[in-house]
């Protein structure tokens, strides 16, 4: 709250007739109060700062729901005194109280104390007042009705958040911390503290080493930096980005009313909104976004891609299923519009058009129909093709295959290994042989033979596997090709024939090829 | 990064001069390039690797600290693991990239690399028959340690 403006020429403390009672304890008081505003030789006023020991936890009532807060700062409270004629010994100090949070019953519980103060002593009692206020302040003049029952009307929590925000902002850029990267000490405005981890960086080691993440594709590396954070431990069943007990900064109001998020897929990673704040290109983000959003759809089992070979966009039942897990919306259509495509659709086969012409009549839908969310090719989830309709008794057949497809088969053939359970290929940046998929299956990367977790080396230190013993290191370096010779064709499987959960995968094909490595090399 | 990079590998070098960890001596192995360091490692006392002098390489990737060092023996050193190989590679803990924080410093690498002399990983084995002899057969993985270290890990 700004002190009220009153246009008097400003009056230094040392103007003040020292010979005068009034002024000279004002001057007094001065010195302890610096930053007490002088409005004339009698009368002064003063910003008591409310930010208790301890953040208070503010309930915002009126009517449901509820919301609390916690809240370290709160705007201050403003003292305006006049001192009277006849003060101090026979009129009390004009006192003035005003503040944009107090309730009214306060403060005029306030001002009778302080009048008290005067009527005990009948004397100079400024420093007594001011000092009762900066006590009451301390504990956001709850009156020891314990730090939790700060009840404030709904209509100024937009106020009191946003304050303390800004003081928590003012308070962290004052201090110093010690970047744990570059090891070197900078100041506040320089560092950024995580949400809700508060694990403080600077902000050049931040956008660095997220940027480089990003622009690898190693989305999974855009988290707190600090090894022991809570926040990096693998989540079981965590919801994205959990809170710890210590909110010291308040959340929107919308993240307390959401229900629990469901199992998060992946480990937490920072939402794209925060590397804005950090200042990171619009580019990186939005790259970001959409790597977040591709990883969760890989680590997915259960996404179903779109079968064009030059599309390959996820499915809008995987979006779907997949958004109801992250909660991003951004691409997502709703169940009606769904429902309503699928009316449209059903029944007609529109091989590789887009749009059919709508059809009002409200047909039967099927678990089998899905709709590609990039061009709208409504396909059959079982054989892959374009929409047959219901009554269609199909099956997964080998399309004949195209150019890119093969020359694509002859790469992933030569350069990439095949995780044995779940088919996700899988190239090698760095690193040993022995592979752990993102399916948690151990394999080798020189065979593709299925490792036991409990025992993966086994394999590269027994003689009997002549084409891997003693080859764990080989292609250490690994450019994707090294360490693997191109495969002898399989004379029993000269074409894939496989199931059709297997050629499943294969339409999948993540192609790890950009450097996008969900898969750990070992 | 890389002028970034080389201020904090100097930054962590002075640290380590200034507070050298016990039983570890590491150094650039010249002033013009100090992303490759000589590590000694002398076994703790109580460590079955007692009286072994273990020589390492530890290299610092260009994209350090984002990006893991790795950690190699130069010494041969029978131990579950380290790949019994002439690589001596080690691949666990810190030292995967899944589990590397830029915030992770050299110290720790070493502190890590003299704690599994006191105490292998035999979870984490890259060798797993040594790591099932420690097990099963803890009076013939003394004998090879001791014999490995007569033999490779005096000091002349």
């Amino acid at each position: 709250m700004e002190p009220p403006s009153l246009h008097i020429s400003s009056i230094c403390i040392d103007d003040l007739d020292q010979d005068d009672e009034r002024s000279s304890e004002i001057a007094t008081v001065s010195y302890i109060f610096p930053e007490l505003t002088l409005l004339g030789p009698h009368s002064f006023t003063l910003s008591i700062a409310v930010s208790p020991a301890s953040p208070v936890l503010v309930v915002f009532s009126d009517e449901p729901p509820v919301v609390a807060r916690t809240i370290s700062h709160f705007p201050p409270l403003q003292l305006t005194v006049t001192l009277p004629e006849s003060y101090p010994l026979e009129a009390p100090p004009n006192i003035k109280l005003e503040s944009t949070w107090v309730t009214k019953e306060t403060l005029t519980r306030l001002h009778k104390e302080l009048v008290g103060q005067w009527e005990e002593i009948r004397d100079q009692v400024l420093y007594a007042v001011i000092d009762h206020l900066v006590q009451k302040a301390e504990e956001a003049f709850t009156y020891g009705r314990g730090t939790e029952s700060l009840v404030v009307s709904k209509d100024l929590e937009e106020q009191l958040i946003a304050f303390n925000k800004k003081s928590l902002k003012d308070e962290f850029n004052k201090g110093t911390y010690e970047c744990g990267v570059c090891l070197e000490p900078k100041k506040g405005k320089a560092c950024h503290k995580l949400f809700p981890c508060n694990h403080v960086f600077c902000i050049i080691c931040l956008t660095d080493y997220y940027a480089t993440s990003i622009t690898e594709g190693d989305v999974s590396n855009v988290k707190c930096m600090e090894p022991s954070c809570i926040l990096n431990k693998k989540p079981k069943q965590a919801p994205d980005r959990e809170p710890t007990p210590q909110p010291e900064i308040a959340e929107p109001a919308e993240a307390q009313t959401l229900p629990p998020l469901p199992k998060a897929i992946l480990p937490p990673t920072l939402p794209p909104e925060e590397l804005e704040d950090l200042g990171l290109s619009s580019e990186l983000v939005a790259r970001y976004r959409v790597l977040k959003r591709k990883a969760a759809l890989d680590a997915d089992p259960a996404t179903i891609y779109c079968p064009r070979s030059w599309c390959q966009a996820p499915s809008r039942s995987s979006l779907e299923e997949m958004d109801k897990n992250i909660g991003t919306r951004d691409l997502y259509l709703t169940e009606q519009h769904l429902e309503l495509k699928r009316a449209e659709l059903n029944g007609q086969n529109v091989d590789g058009k887009d749009e059919a012409p709508p059809d009002p009549q409200p047909m039967h839908h099927t678990e089998r129909l899905d709709v590609c969310s990039s061009c709208a090719y409504s396909f059959c989830k079982v054989c892959l093709k374009g929409w047959h309709g219901d009554y269609v008794l199909c099956q997964r057949k080998n399309a004949p295959k195209t150019e890119e497809e093969l020359a694509t088969e002859e790469y992933l053939h030569s350069a990439a290994a095949q995780c044995p359970t779940c088919g996700a290929h899988v190239i090698k940046a760095y690193g040993c042989n022995h592979m752990l998929c993102r399916c948690k299956t151990h394999f080798c990367f020189l065979c593709g033979a299925f490792l036991m977790a409990s025992d993966p080396y086994k394999h590269f230190n027994s003689k009997e596997n002549e084409r891997c013993y003693m080859k764990l290191w080989e292609g250490e370096d690994g450019d994707g090709m090294a360490g693997r010779g191109v495969r002898p064709p399989d004379p029993d499987h000269p074409e894939e024939e496989e199931d059709e959960e297997d050629n499943l995968e294969d339409f999948i094909a993540p192609f790890p090829l950009e450097g996008d490595s969900d898969e750990e090399a070992w | 990064m890389s002028s970034g990079s080389l201020r904090r590998i100097t930054k962590e070098l002075t640290e380590l001069n200034e507070n050298p960890p016990s039983g570890v001596t590491a150094c650039p192995i010249s002033d013009s390039d100090l992303y490759k360091w000589n590590v000694t490692l002398t076994a703790p006392k109580g460590s079955l690797y007692y009286g072994g002098v273990f020589h390492l390489n530890l290299t610092l990737p260009s994209e350090y600290p984002f990006k893991p060092p790795t950690l190699n023996f130069t010494t041969k050193i029978y131990h579950p693991n380290v790949s019994n190989d002439d690589k001596g590679s080690m691949c666990l803990g810190i030292l995967r990239a899944e589990n590397w924080k830029p915030s992770c410093k050299i110290l720790a690498v070493l502190e890590m690399a003299r704690g599994l002399l006191l105490e292998p990983n035999v979870d984490d084995a890259v060798e797993t028959n040594i790591a099932d002899q420690y097990k099963n057969d803890r009076a013939g993985f003394e004998k090879t340690v001791k014999q490995w270290i007569k033999n490779h890990a005096k000091e002349k």
